[in-house]
């Protein structure tokens, strides 16, 4: 049917090759893996399984050659053995020979950190060795610290889940119960105390579960980062590490943040050690604007899913029902533009609650489990709801919800950007 | 009990040494193997005048023998005065084997000596000393083959590279060919030997071998006839596992010798010619590995020791036996002269010596056809390497390969639901359920490991199949509609603003509004609206409420139990997506396909099938608190 106009072809990849192939929004290719080794971002694909790829770009590597069918007309498609995969599988060998140690010893597994400029293949070399690890046996931990762009949950979001099986290629990472919390924001620079905040929390809530269970803390954790690796970024980089207490340091793509991370964890703590990656050959860079639209994907995928799987409910409530607090009162005044010597005397983690409704016009809310408006910002949240409609003469709002029914709580977190769903 | 095994040596190593005189070696060697047996002069003469030619004996106890010199010939020509020692080490070689034929430690320990020596004195002819071992069990009488397996197993242990290399693509056939030929009686010393392979030969190859056994004894077990026709009619190529037989091991032309026996001994000689020719198509490895793959020589010596507890060849007395007789000029070095230093450092100092490095590096043949396990896996090392990070390591390859064959399984169960979730498609209407709470998350995010996953997986699987027949039950109810009757003052929810469906309802006999709700006045007063007032009931949906309450009830237990309520979670969902699936093709199905369900939904009005869809969504949803608790409790 779908197959008259795109025509079906076998494509013998060589070992250690790499098919990289780039598929638009709206577009499909099927890949069926007939013969051999294959794997797409370290999930290993079974003989015969069929998956399709639409709006991805995705790489197929083999270690030992391979035999593909492949459906369909990609936009980019070209194969290379020019690839970082053995570097990145000679990490993920150490690593999990420190999960086997950790695991004898009852200690602690790696915890690694990814960090580097935007588009070097941060999340993709997170995707490699999380499935590496899972695939060895292991059941490690992904924390995305990436509030851009999110690739747990929504943008703005600080969150961690724990990786069972291997990724799925068609899916991506598992979004059913991750751990969220909601800056709001998609640029820390907003609110950069409350970025700290909500990584110690997280970091705080992984050592406790780290510490129930030893399989959990054998097998470690991945730590996704920003792009942001400039002034205050790095300074929230370095913040980061130290939080979640990250012992290996691996940096993608940028020999400057390379040094500069190495020479000033040998002065804080010696004992972390700082690798540099190579950026894969087949990273795209995106514009502002494809950016603006992933995030915009994300949003869509949460309520409806990654095919349109899902159905959201779309209700109406009384706005003096919901309690919507914002964080930090407002825009502040960068530390920059201030007087020298002096400092903004508004709170950054004080939460003021939001009486005109209107202001919340199609941004993203975040539902907050927590009892009470004074633990809105220690306890993690429970999902988003989307803010459709505002009807200020009659009181109410209308929202998108993941699902029908009451919202799990009655305080909600604001969120600053906005996002036009069709 | 060291001075017990000297003696061997001492009376092996002239066997290898006193080359010059061969009718002497023969004597002095068949003397040593069977005191008893007359020396075979004659013979020894015959190889004395035609070294390269057929002989007689030769060939009637060794097919492929006389193949085997051609190596051994195409170096005559530049080393002639190599060739006669060459030829007479193999032809020493095969007549030892073809007379090995009892389970004595210390003809085997000789032999693994003479092996050994052989690398050193006669690098180029390794392949011949491999082939005539396998060979040779290929061919003994089945209460021969043992020996000469046990040899095999001696020399890959003790010895290793390169001989490993050269057995690796045909022991799976002589494995399977002893355990075949030997009978019942055989088996358990075979099962015994393979249970040490482990670590010594590529998994791949291993685990090829497990494979055809089992199918031999299932074979066995459930056509005795036929598995006798098998072992009688072995050469016939019609094996009881040609199924089974993997498409590497298939399609490889250098395996292809073993798999018609009878032509063995035409072909044979094919398998070391076409050596060079793998070699040089196999990639370059970086010299680096090579020199890490060395490192641990001595490893295998110990294992060997436990597991057939042998004891362990005096090895520092013939190393530096050879030494001296080099030093006197008696023995020639291979391909110039490696100082007594070299010889000194054991076998590693062997292993390294030129013509081994190109064997010793590349991957083994069958390896290569199937998975690039090495030959001899580094351990993985805690430390990051940071000279060799970029370099592709084999060891590391093949772990993650293998490791990624053990776990497999217990993936595929998740895959199989998610992906007959997806198959379902549009007809699996589900919505993304709220995140849980930090005491549930904390609960069901550890417990859930991998080792227990597996169950988890297989009872959701169970589940969702038992539950199978549960669900159509749910599914032929009479569903509990939320209807209202239509009211033309109200034809758009109060809530949501959409517009309502009617329908006809023939148990009320009137037009109706689908999954509506008049809300009473506490209700109304809930949500803002006059009493009387006609919602979506989609839009009120209590379902999803009680779900959580339930969902907070049960946090603690269900986190002591350790099941994982993050896999619960999921299956939950997946059940209800599975029901919602079956519930959506049952009514598309309508009266067509058989079953329960079908047969009662047949009656049903065509309006009413959405409806039931509905309805069906809305049970699956309160289903699932039931199924919590009864998980749980």
């Amino acid at each position: 049917m779908a197959q008259d106009g795109a025509a079906s072809q076998q494509i013998t990849l060589e070992a250690n090759h790499e098919l990289r192939m780039e598929v638009a929004w709206g577009k499909q290719v099927h890949l069926q893996l007939l013969k051999g080794q294959a794997e797409v971002f370290g999930t290993s694909l079974d003989l015969g399984e069929r998956v399709s790829i639409r709006g991805q770009k995705v790489a197929v590597y083999s270690w030992q050659g391979c035999l593909l069918e492949l459906e369909g007309d990609p936009d980019v498609m070209y194969t290379s053995d020019e690839t970082p995969m053995a570097h990145y599988l000679n990490i993920h060998d150490v690593l999990d020979a420190r999960r086997q140690e950790a695991l004898k010893s009852k200690g602690q597994g790696p915890r690694t950190f990814v960090v580097g400029p935007t588009d070097v293949g941060k999340s993709s070399l997170c995707k490699i060795l999380l499935n590496y690890a899972v695939r060895a046996g292991w059941a490690p931990t992904f924390a995305d610290m990436d509030i851009g762009q999110g690739s747990i949950t929504l943008p703005g979001c600080i969150a961690a889940t724990p990786l069972e099986a291997p990724i799925d290629v068609e899916d991506g990472l598992p979004t059913d119960a991750p751990l969220v919390y909601y800056t709001g924001t998609p640029s820390p620079s907003d609110n950069p105390t409350l970025y700290r905040h909500f990584v110690e929390r997280l970091a705080h809530v992984l050592e406790l579960r780290a510490q129930s269970d030893a399989q959990v803390r054998a097998s470690g954790l991945f730590v996704n980062s920003m792009g942001w690796i400039t002034d205050l970024g790095y300074e929230l980089l370095k913040h980061t590490v130290q939080s979640l207490k990250c012992g290996v340091v691996l940096v993608v793509g940028d020999e400057r943040l390379y040094s500069q991370l190495s020479a000033d964890m040998k002065k804080s703590d010696p004992t972390i050690q700082v690798l540099k990656l190579p950026r894969s050959g087949g990273v795209v860079v995106r514009s502002r604007e494809l950016r603006q639209e992933a995030r915009k994907v994300r949003v869509e995928e949460y309520f409806y899913g990654n095919r349109k799987e899902l159905s959201p409910a779309s209700q109406t409530a009384k706005f003096e029902d919901l309690q919507v607090y914002r964080v930090g009162g407002g825009p502040r005044a960068p530390s920059s533009a201030l007087p020298i010597g002096a400092t903004s005397v508004a709170d950054p983690l004080k939460l003021s609650r939001i009486l005109n409704p209107h202001e919340l016009l199609y941004t993203l809310l975040a539902v907050s489990h927590a009892p009470q408006p004074e633990l809105l910002l220690s306890v993690n949240a429970a999902g988003f709801i989307y803010v459709q409609d505002v009807d200020v003469a009659k009181g109410t709002i209308t929202y998108l919800a993941p699902c029908a029914g009451p919202l799990p709580g009655s305080l909600l977190l604001a969120g600053s950007f906005k996002t036009y769903l069709d | 009990m060291r001075t017990k095994v000297v003696p061997p040596h001492l009376g092996v190593l002239p066997l290898s040494l006193a080359l010059h005189s061969l009718g002497h070696l023969s004597a002095l060697h068949r003397s040593f193997w069977h005191p008893s047996l007359p020396p075979d002069t004659t013979l020894a003469e015959a190889r004395l005048d035609q070294p390269c030619a057929p002989l007689p004996t030769a060939q009637r106890t060794l097919g492929g023998a006389p193949h085997l010199q051609r190596p051994a010939a195409g170096r005559l020509e530049r080393r002639p005065t190599m060739s006669l020692l060459q030829s007479q080490l193999v032809l020493a070689f095969a007549q030892a084997v073809t007379e090995l034929v009892t389970v004595e430690k210390k003809n085997i320990v000789a032999l693994t000596e003479i092996a050994r020596d052989a690398l050193r004195t006669e690098p180029q002819s390794a392949p011949s000393l491999a082939a005539l071992i396998t060979n040779r069990i290929l061919q003994a009488p089945p209460t021969q083959k043992l020996p000469v397996l046990y040899l095999l197993d001696s020399i890959s242990k003790l010895v290793g590279e390169p001989y490993k290399t050269f057995f690796v693509p045909a022991l799976p056939e002589v494995y399977v060919t002893a355990w075949q030929q030997g009978g019942s009686g055989l088996h358990r010393p075979l099962d015994k030997l393979l249970g040490t392979w482990s670590g010594v030969f590529p998994n791949a190859v291993l685990s090829d071998i497990h494979g055809r056994i089992a199918a031999l004894r299932a074979a066995q077990a459930a056509q005795q006839v036929q598995a006798a026709a098998a072992m009688n009619g072995y050469g016939g190529g019609a094996y009881g596992y040609g199924a089974m037989v993997p498409a590497p091991m298939a399609t490889d032309p250098r395996l292809a010798p073993f798999q018609k026996q009878n032509a063995a001994a035409a072909s044979y000689a094919s398998y070391p010619a076409q050596q060079p020719s793998y070699y040089q198509q196999a990639p370059p490895q970086p010299a680096l590995y090579h020199q890490q793959q060395q490192q641990p020589a001595a490893a295998p010596l110990q294992q060997h020791e436990q597991t057939l507890q042998q004891q362990q060849p005096p090895q520092v007395n013939v190393t530096d036996l050879l030494a001296s007789l080099m030093d006197a000029g008696l023995l020639a070095g291979p391909n110039g002269h490696p100082g007594a230093a070299q010889m000194a450092s054991g076998g590693s100092g062997l292993l390294s010596t030129p013509p081994y490095v190109a064997a010793g590096t590349a991957a083994p043949p069958y390896a290569a056809a199937t998975t690039a396990t090495p030959e001899r896996e580094q351990p993985a090392s805690t430390r990051f390497a940071t000279e060799r990070i970029k370099e592709c390591n084999p060891s590391a390859v093949a772990r993650l390969l293998r490791q990624t064959e053990a776990t497999k399984s217990r993936f595929l169960d998740r895959k199989f639901l998610r992906r007959q979730q997806r198959a379902a498609g549009a007809a699996a209407r589900a919505s993304r359920m709220w995140y849980v709470d930090l005491d549930t998350w904390m609960a069901s995010t550890v417990g859930a490991l991998p080792g227990g996953m597996t169950a988890a997986g297989a009872g959701a699987a169970g589940r969702g199949a038992g539950q199978g027949e549960q669900q159509a039950a749910v599914v032929a109810e009479p569903p509990q509609s939320h209807s209202v009757p239509v009211d033309d003052s109200q034809t758009h929810c109060a809530l949501s603003g959409e517009q309502f469906e009617q329908f006809w309802d023939e148990e009320h006999q009137e037009w109706r509004y689908r999954d509506a709700k008049m809300l009473d006045s506490e209700e109304a007063a809930s949500y803002g609206l006059q009493e009387g007032a006609i919602v979506l009931v989609s839009t009120l949906g209590k379902p999803a409420a009680s779900v959580l309450q339930d969902m907070e009830d049960n946090g603690g237990g269900a986190g002591g139990g350790g099941g994982g309520v993050l896999a619960e979670l999921q299956a939950r969902q997946e059940i209800a997506a599975d029901l919602a699936a079956a519930a959506a093709a049952a009514a598309s199905g309508g009266g067509q396909l058989g079953g329960a369900a079908d047969s009662k939904q047949g009656l049903k009005h065509p309006l009413e099938e959405e409806e039931l869809h509905v309805a069906v969504l809305a049970g699956a949803a309160e289903e699932q608190p039931q199924e919590k608790r009864a998980r749980v409790g």
